[in-house]
């Protein structure tokens, strides 16, 4: 439907004849109703039905032909001039005739069908029409979403062998003031090993100093003067350990590492000396890392990615959906057309659902395949979980979209309330009940965690529905409360 | 001179159109505070609140007193469960170690037997469970040494480790998030800011206003790099004196200025980065994508959240690129172990260069786009 105002006042009549060819085509071959206002008569016969105007009154609505046929004029200039004196006379105090609202109103070919009586409450029809037109602006940007998918293959490919938790190839040096077999034999049991790497030895205190500064060594050793010989004689020797603290965590493992090694040395300096029976341990303690039993960072890993690559990508797509608008100014279709909030929101989050849902098949294939990590508990259970989640990420961003006024901020506040979140306090890293303070609170929450562990649960460790319910539940909650959060926000009228 | 004045007036166009967005300014604090403060407070000790069960089949002396030997905050108080339950409950991911010491432990730990404990361990929660397991085994060890002293001859020699932590003696984590989350918001928030400001000029069509106006493109990218670097400058300058040194209590061992000075090296370069990326992109959509795919990569792999010498030799090189790599470098070096100059220089150097590539990639790029636009 085209509505038109006085779209050929000014033009010359070459132009304007051009024009009306292109309307009747528009309206005879395309059928497409039009709508326009105008005050020549010459045009106004060429539509198929018109009204006479004066002063805000319909004064008539007929065919052109039939009006002219009723007043009994030659031709429309005639009818109309006989209806407007008829209005005038009945109006003494009316304006001069210049000013007079000449406006025939007009309508072309298909009569406009009735208008369905405006009806409120939910309806599916406007719903879908919002999800066509964004399914249409993704489907006409083919570089967004090549971009969102092969966005998140690469992603994962980055991140599933980017981050490793294995502490390995650290970087270490002795200082040995004691400079005998039996010192150098302690460096090499250190050395030996495929955690550390032995760097040239230091010298002296000042060049310790200086080489963990500059974080080239993380762990030096110190070897005090007289070592083996105190060993031989039975006096308590001490060995000094300088692990470079700035980092917690590698510290930690380092710290882990140098006193299994240094027991390890002391066993075997035992069984050299006293023989194999002396250190026959008191007992043992048998090691069972269930679920990933070479204790390697892929699988664990790799199901944890999946979640995050799911919450980013398509949270970061909706968050723009609605404020684009706002910023390019098509919002006002949301404004003045009956469509409800809710149904603005949803219509607009189908489309990135199910790219979402694209993007989780091929996440889990990828994993499956390419990253060798099995799927051994309930597919149907984690593509459950995934929709689930996706809805509730889209919806998030859509939150985010209601909240804010430009495109800037909700691509900086969905980054920012995105990529902390679920990187550290979903359990990517550290388990969620280790976490302390809001960020603990946050975690508990926030559906990253939940999917996380679903997708651990049916990744490495063989689960299904039943197993895993009570990390749906919370899942089933985050969807509706962020959609009616989104909803809540969106204003129906610009303030 | 006619140009810098062009670049201040171009600037300060840039700093208006930000404080017009008031809910833009809201989220810049939030993240340099309380994103900041959470997350730096957020991060556990590797071994924290460590949920332990055990499955006590013995129920002697000895079992009692290592079941009393896990305690908070390294464990949370073991759960006294039974073998049945123990697989339920690590499938449910309510423990993350089972320990199950066998009936008769202690009397065959007496009669010299070497009986074997067992310890599960859920490995897909990796750091925990790894650090978590040497701890147990230490803990245990201790326990059952205590109770067979006097019943056997020391036998190992008498050598002692003294570990110690430097720049961190206590490990504490929140001084290594607090810091670590200044950078990641520095690098995001000039990338964004950049970035988008330059894409919504193309959206809304005001780029067609520079263009008409006696500035070049060089003048036009200056004043965004400049004004955004000084907007990310002030917030982070901010977050560091009064949220990681004031709220969270963070010694700084060395120098504040040299840091901002590396700061300001990293952001000519993100800044580049931002513009560099928004002449990718034809869409504010299509700029979000992208931006997450540099932005993802560079915060995981640049070593602010795992060690980078434990990731493949591949990544390590590719990283060598990456602006946030040598920052990070170069901020633990003077933040944490009080670094001078004379340390961290190949990191100034390496920042010098990738900005300037990135700068003369970005305004190259910058002004074929605008060239086709005219």
């Amino acid at each position: 439907m085209l509505i038109l105002d006085e779209p050929t006042s000014g033009v010359d009549p070459v132009a304007r004849d051009a024009f009306w060819r292109i309307l009747i085509d528009l309206a005879r071959r395309d059928n497409v109703t039009i709508f326009i206002s105008t005050h020549f008569m010459n045009e106004a016969e060429r539509c198929d039905r018109i009204s006479l105007m004066h002063a805000g009154q319909v004064l008539v609505s007929d065919t052109p032909a039939a009006i002219i046929e009723k007043r009994g004029a030659r031709n429309l200039e005639e009818a109309f001039i006989s209806h407007l004196e008829e209005a005038v006379a009945k109006n003494p105090p009316a304006p001069p005739a210049a000013g007079a609202p000449r406006q025939p109103q007009e309508q072309a070919a298909p009569a406009a069908a009735n208008l369905a009586p405006r009806r409120q409450g939910f309806s599916w029809r406007r719903l879908f029409s919002y999800t066509r037109r964004e399914s249409l602006e993704l489907r006409r940007d083919p570089i967004r979403l090549t971009l969102a998918s092969l966005g998140s293959v690469m992603l994962m490919l980055v991140l599933g062998y980017g981050i490793s938790m294995d502490v390995e190839d650290l970087a270490f040096a002795v200082l040995d003031q004691d400079q005998t077999t039996l010192s150098r034999d302690y460096a090499l049991n250190l050395a030996g090993s495929r955690y550390f790497i032995e760097h040239s030895p230091i010298r002296n205190h000042a060049e310790l100093d200086q080489r963990m500064r500059a974080g080239e060594i993380s762990l030096s050793i110190e070897i005090p003067p007289g070592f083996a010989r105190d060993i031989a004689r039975g006096t308590p020797v001490q060995i000094g350990a300088w692990i470079d603290g700035a980092m917690p965590m590698r510290a930690e493992t380092v710290r882990g590492y140098v006193q299994g090694m240094h027991q390890h040395w002391l066993t075997a300096k035992a069984r050299e000396a006293y023989g194999s029976e002396a250190t026959a341990g008191l007992f043992s303690i048998e090691t069972r890392f269930r679920y990933n039993p070479e204790v390697t960072s892929l699988p664990a890993m790799v199901p944890a990615v999946i979640p995050l690559l799911l919450m980013l990508i398509p949270a970061i797509l909706s968050a723009l959906s609605v404020v684009r608008e706002k910023e390019l100014g098509s919002i006002v279709n949301l404004y003045v057309t009956p469509v409800t909030r809710l149904e603005f929101l949803l219509g607009k989050q189908i489309p990135y659902i199910a790219l979402a849902m694209i993007n989780f098949l091929l996440l889990t294939a990828l994993a499956v395949s390419l990253f060798g990590v099995p799927l051994k508990g309930s597919f149907l259970a984690l593509a459950a979980a995934a929709l689930l989640y996706v809805i509730a990420a889209t919806a998030f961003g859509l939150l985010m979209s209601a909240f804010v006024r430009s495109q800037v901020a909700a691509l900086f506040g969905t980054a920012l309330l995105t990529i902390l979140p679920a990187v550290q306090f979903s359990g990517l890293i550290d388990p969620v009940s280790t976490l302390e303070g809001v960020g603990a609170l946050i975690g508990q929450i926030y559906p990253t965690t939940h999917f996380v562990t679903i997708a651990r649960g049916t990744f490495s460790k063989g689960l299904g529905f039943m197993d895993l319910r009570a990390s749906f539940v919370p899942l089933l909650i985050a969807v509706p409360v962020l959609i009616g959060l989104g909803a809540a926000l969106l204003r129906k009228q610009e303030r | 001179m006619r140009s810098a004045h062009n670049i201040l007036h171009l600037g300060i166009k840039e700093l208006r159109s930000l404080v017009r967005d008031p809910i833009m300014l809201v989220l810049i604090v939030y993240a340099f505070t309380f994103s900041i403060y959470t997350a730096a407070t957020a991060m556990p000790e590797t071994l924290h609140k460590a949920p332990i069960a055990i499955v006590d089949e013995d129920r002697s002396a000895l079992s009692n007193h290592i079941i009393d030997d896990f305690y908070p905050p390294y464990f949370l108080p073991p759960a006294l469960i039974t073998t049945a339950e123990m697989d339920a409950r690590m499938d449910a991911g309510l423990d993350t170690f089972a320990l199950h010491i066998p009936s008769g432990f202690q009397r065959d730990l007496l009669a010299g037997h070497s009986p074997v404990l067992q310890l599960n361990v859920d490995a897909t929660r990796m750091s925990q469970g790894f650090t978590g397991s040497s701890y147990i085994q230490a803990i245990v060890s201790g326990e059952v040494n205590d109770f067979m002293r006097g019943y056997r001859a020391e036998t190992a020699p008498a050598v002692d480790l003294v570990l110690r932590a430097r720049f961190n003696p206590e490990l504490d984590k929140s001084w290594f998030g607090g810091i670590m989350e200044i950078i990641s918001a520095i690098t995001m928030l000039s990338i964004v800011l950049t970035g988008a400001a330059l894409i919504r000029e193309r959206e809304h069509g005001t780029v067609e206003h520079l263009l008409v106006m006696p500035v070049t493109p060089f003048e036009i990218m200056s004043s965004k790099v400049l004004a955004m670097a000084l907007v990310v400058l002030a917030a982070s300058w901010f977050s560091l004196t009064f949220i990681v040194r004031g709220l969270l209590a963070v010694p700084i061992e060395g120098s504040v200025a040299l840091f901002f000075a590396g700061a300001t090296l990293h952001l000519f370069a993100t800044t580049s980065m931002g513009i560099f990326l928004a002449t990718l992109a034809r869409t504010m959509p299509q700029f979000g994508l992208l931006l997450l795919m540099f932005l993802l990569p560079l915060q995981v792999l640049s070593g602010g959240m795992t060690p980078r010498e434990s990731m493949p030799d591949a990544v390590q090189f590719i990283m060598q690129a990456a602006p946030n790599t040598h920052f990070v470098m170069l901020s633990q070096a003077i933040l944490y172990r009080g670094a001078g100059l004379d340390v961290v220089w190949p990191q100034f150097l390496s920042l010098a260069a990738i900005g300037a590539v990135l700068f003369t990639l970005a305004l190259a790029r910058f002004r074929k786009t605008l060239a086709t636009m005219a």
